[in-house]
């Protein structure tokens, strides 16, 4: 191993070869490199572009030649930046890549590289990190330096929970000090980096510089509703150069806007988890061949487009950490970019669910365990049928359970010794320190103050200085109103956004000897695509919606019977439809007296054709099988009745669209050819 | 896992090894752990010397300190194995841990493995133990006896240590289960499987049962490994019960005879005279017990002790014994 002063020069030298004979290290980035090469334990806190990577390319070429072992980049990155590969083999590093996008026949190539000691440093994301065709091999690599790349998510105060990343941060803890760990990372506060000390071991170096980017023009736009946010967006992002990305808080919203700024002839697509080609979208995107790419928090951590050159956020970030690392997607290799913060009235109520229900409960926690317990090996799917959750719920109960070592996967799901306890006080110290920095990303809105100043020192970087090109700072950069006309165009879409109610088509599992042979089956008698008015709760008529069922006595108003006879006509007269008829409820009275009036208005005849025999209460029911099983156990067709060739089926909520399938099917198999559902309401959850 | 127990498993544990590279042999681990005690020297200071420094301070041939140097090259690989293990449960506890079964350290010295796999909470290895051994085919008196046995032990204060094999290990196990008693179990093969009854994982969950297992989890059968084994439930028992034995074949009459050579536990067999390995086994010093045995063990002094006296008893011998407490 060479002395301090042979380490520098020999750094020193690799630098230049990269970047030139004039090449000089920016404060710091030596010092991290020489902690990590020899106190072996280090972590680098700095902003994007500062130049992190640098640091462990060149520990990387340094072990190289002492034959050292090979680097392991942990990263969630989809791809490496053109210019760092090009740093790299400047300095002669053979790189590797394994992530999601890789064939089997690279892969098997990398692996084959890997142990023949071929390869130089290799990125990898924590999920390939944990694959079994990777721990095959592991055993085969001399692994000289360990990078974690986004370091603050192996910390659990960390605002990204990745089931990955807690194994990740299990194994760094478990090594012994003699093996090299470098963690990165642009965004921890002093909570997270106390926690990553815990991990790293206390001598762990520690390099932390200013988080201010001085490119970053930041405004925020004072703008509640809806409509003059779809307005502004509409009349200013044509103004604005290149490209850029608008996040929002949910899915829905996320097709509403892009819907809308495809109508307004701004080239536009979305992204999010379980999008339909959300891949497609983020490679045009990637080729500049959208203007705007609007997404949820789904993309964050590890894309990197280097000319992103406005942020336009249309609702808040659960805090400012995210809102930092998303705003610092933009302007990496130009020179400036704009990025906008707007605020809904409806910010608060989606974040606070997502705080609420951020955590499975402790009975969800004993029940999913216990259950794994007593069938021991069991699949995901194959539990719902046992445990009334929803599938998510589920889902996150057992990536809890594993993250906590309650469960393990191993072709199926198995239950260790450790015993269950339910960690509640964590749990509710984490949701009060998220309530907290919502209160924070709020206060970020009123400030009077410089913007960059007050987002990084919410980080933790306590820098004095204004940066002196904010909104605040200068004054206006963009027009905080919008013209009449774009507000009335604005507010004519968002009138006209109706959901459709797709069919289901497949029976769920049914673990009922009623009806276990319909289990997984197709469904014989499938409604028609309908039409649902609004998402529950949702300003204007989703609104109205809570408000009529919580009147005394519950009633929907006309202006709800007037919308939805509007929706319904044109349908209505292309399929020659003349009877409609309702849900029936035990409870109360408030679907079938809409649908009356409903009736009257379209001039159609009401018919009473179903029963509701003494079931559950369809929305206790928490996941697919149990839904299915209980409407299929809460319907049957009245005695005596005529059923119709055509029927639309009235129903105030719909949610997992079970009720109106089982309706449905029942109406049909009595001889009924169409029947097209129609709800007020959709309060389905789906988000990212 | 503190340094020095890292630096153990880096050396001593089979996971991540391949056909070329084995770990340490136990013995060869005695050896250095000798040497280090003598120079003072700790075993985490070992991850940090050259392969040269490791042949010359330890004084080894060549060929194992380059063997050291590549157990170390693997240890990221190695501490990914564990804590895949660890997220099922299932810690490595080394010589170099406090939770080390203390028993075996004071009796087998420096003869003792480097390392087991546990699962569940080891503080329970502390109390005090019946060990049960006998054959893995056996008949229903056989059963018979061994669940009354097990009963009357549990009723005098007494855990169960066995080796979780068929045969008379399951019946007491169980047994011993259905008393709500504390089990321990030194396994040969199979640790995982076994970790995935719902009965055992219950038992472990609530802190009644610690399954050991000096090879790693997913090991198959070996009957080197069955047999070694036997010596660590005589050793962790305060006496240990033979049910059912060959004549001069077979891993209960080997395990049987070598304590009563060793002199570690009294051994206690049962009086059966159609059982002719039973009967050599008396005559060479078990001693008999029937149905009717009250669960008191007679001491070397002649004097009937029951489980409450037994720490007394365990202090009196630790003073005569010297103490192993290298790594």
């Amino acid at each position: 191993m060479w002395s301090d002063r042979e380490l520098e020069a020999r750094a020193t030298q690799i630098l230049k070869e990269m970047y030139g004979e004039e090449a000089a290290f920016r404060e710091g980035q030596y010092e991290a490199i020489a902690a990590t090469m020899k106190n072996r334990r280090s972590l680098v806190i700095q902003k994007t572009g500062w130049g992190k990577s640098l640091v462990y390319f060149i520990c990387c070429r340094l072990l190289k030649e002492g034959s050292n072992g090979v680097t392991i980049v942990v990263s969630p990155l989809l791809a490496l930046m053109d210019n760092q590969l090009a740093a790299a083999e400047k300095i002669r590093l053979r790189c590797g890549i394994l992530n999601s996008t890789v064939s089997v026949a690279e892969k098997a190539k990398t692996f084959q590289k890997l142990t023949e000691k071929e390869l130089d440093i290799l990125f990898i994301t924590p999920e390939g990190l944990f694959k079994d065709d990777f721990q095959e091999i592991r055993p085969k690599i001399s692994v000289g330096l360990f990078v974690v790349d986004e370091a603050h998510c192996i910390s659990d105060w960390g605002h990204d929970f990745r089931l990955e990343y807690g194994k990740l941060n299990r194994v760094i803890s478990a090594l012994p000090s003699s093996v090299r760990v470098l963690g990165t990372t642009a965004t921890a506060n002093d909570r997270v980096v106390e926690d990553l000390k815990k991990q790293f071991g206390n001598n762990v170096y520690i390099s932390r510089g200013t988080l201010l980017r001085n490119n970053l023009y930041i405004q925020v736009l004072k703008m509640k509703d809806r409509a003059s946010r779809y307005a502004w967006m509409a009349e200013n992002i044509p103004n604005l150069e290149g490209s850029g990305i608008v996040y929002c808080l949910t899915q829905r919203d996320c097709d509403y806007v892009t819907d809308y700024l495809i109508k307004n002839n701004i080239r536009a697509d979305s992204y999010y988890s379980g999008k339909a080609n959300a891949e497609e979208a983020l490679k045009k995107f990637q080729n500049n061949e959208l203007k705007v790419l609007v997404a949820t928090i789904k993309l964050g951590m590890g894309y990197d487009k280097g000319d992103i050159a406005f942020i336009i956020h249309y609702q808040m970030p659960q805090n400012v950490v995210s809102y930092y690392q998303q705003i610092g997607r933009a302007g990496r290799n130009i020179p400036k970019a704009y990025t906008f913060l707007m605020m809904g009235q409806e910010d608060e109520e989606i974040i606070e669910y997502f705080i609420r229900t951020a955590f499975p409960s402790e009975k969800e926690l004993c029940e999913v365990r216990d259950l794994v317990q007593e069938h021991d090996g069991i699949g995901a799917g194959q539990l719902l049928p046992f445990i009334n959750a929803k599938k998510a719920r589920m889902e996150k109960a057992l990536n809890f359970l594993e993250h906590d070592g309650y469960l393990y996967f191993d072709n199926g799901y198995h239950s260790t010794p450790k015993p269950f306890r339910y960690d509640s006080a964590h749990y509710e110290e984490i949701k009060a320190i998220r309530y907290r920095e919502m209160k924070d990303m709020q206060q970020l809105q009123e400030t009077g103050c410089c913007y960059n100043r007050t987002i990084i020192n919410s980080l933790d970087d306590h820098t004095l200085s204004d940066c002196g090109f904010c909104a605040n700072c200068c004054g206006r950069l963009f027009p905080e109103t919008v013209q009449a006309s774009n507000l009335e165009k604005a507010q004519q879409y968002l009138e006209s956004l109706q959901m459709l109610i797709k069919p289901r088509k497949k029976w769920a599992a049914i673990d009922d000897p009623g009806f276990k042979e319909l289990s997984y089956k197709k469904i014989q008698y499938q409604n028609e695509t309908g039409i649902c008015l609004s998402k529950y709760g949702d300003p204007g008529y989703g609104a109205l919606v809570r408000q009529g069922k919580y009147a005394k006595p519950p009633r929907f108003s006309e202006e709800l019977v007037g919308k939805s006879a509007r929706l319904l006509q044109q349908l209505i007269q292309d399929n020659s439809i003349q009877y409609i008829t309702c849900v029936p409820s035990l409870r109360s009275d408030i679907v079938p007296e809409f649908t009356k009036r409903l009736a009257d208005r379209l001039k159609l005849t009401f018919l009473e054709l179903l029963e509701k025999t003494s079931a559950e209460p369809q929305k206790t029911m928490e996941n697919s099988s149990f839904q299915c099983i209980n409407a299929l156990r809460s319907f049957r067709i009245n005695d005596g009745v005529h059923i119709p060739e055509k029927l639309i089926l009235v129903d105030d909520i719909v949610d997992s669209k079970w009720t109106l399938t089982v309706c449905g099917y029942l109406l049909r198999r009595e001889g009924c050819t169409m029947v097209f559902p129609f709800a007020l309401a959709d309060s389905s959850q789906k988000e990212d | 896992m503190t340094e020095n127990s890292k630096a153990i498993a880096v050396f001593c544990s089979t996971l991540a090894t391949e056909k070329e590279l084995k770990p340490l042999e136990p013995r060869k681990w005695g050896e250095i752990a000798l040497k280090l005690q003598e120079l003072k020297r700790e075993p985490e200071e070992l991850l940090n010397y050259s392969v040269n420094e490791l042949q010359t301070v330890l004084d080894i041939p060549a060929e194992q300190a380059c063997q050291m140097g590549r157990l170390r090259d693997r240890s990221a690989a190695l501490f990914f194995e564990i804590s895949k293990y660890e997220n099922m449960g299932i810690n490595i506890v080394t010589r170099a841990d406090k939770l080390y079964p203390v028993k075996l350290k004071r009796k087998l010295k420096n003869q003792c493995p480097p390392l087991f796999y546990i699962a569940g909470e080891s503080e329970i290895l502390n109390s005090a133990f019946i060990g049960f051994v006998g054959s893995r085919s056996i008949e229903f008196g056989d059963e018979e006896f061994t669940r009354n046995t097990v009963n009357t032990v549990a009723q005098a204060g007494y855990g169960v240590v066995s080796g979780g094999a068929k045969g008379v290990d399951s019946v007491s196990e169980d047994e011993g289960m259905n008393n709500g008693i504390n089990i321990v179990e030194f396994v040969s093969d199979s640790m995982m499987r076994k970790l995935r009854s719902p009965k055992i994982l219950t038992a472990v969950q609530n802190g009644n049962m610690v399954i050991l297992s000096e090879v790693k989890p997913d090991a198959g059968f070996n009957a080197g490994m069955a047999m070694a084994r036997n010596k660590y439930i005589y050793i962790q028992s305060e006496a240990t019960v033979v049910v059912r034995t060959d004549l001069n074949k077979g891993g209960t009459w080997g395990g049987a005879t070598e304590c009563l050579k060793k002199g570690w536990v009294p051994v206690l067999c049962r009086n059966k005279e159609s059982y002719p390995g039973n009967m050599a086994l008396i005559e060479r010093g078990a001693i008999p017990i029937d149905q009717y045995w009250d669960g008191s063990i007679p001491d070397i002094l002649g004097r009937n002790t029951m489980a409450s006296d037994s720490f007394v008893r365990t202090a009196v011998q630790e003073e005569v014994q010297l103490s192993f407490d290298g790594f």
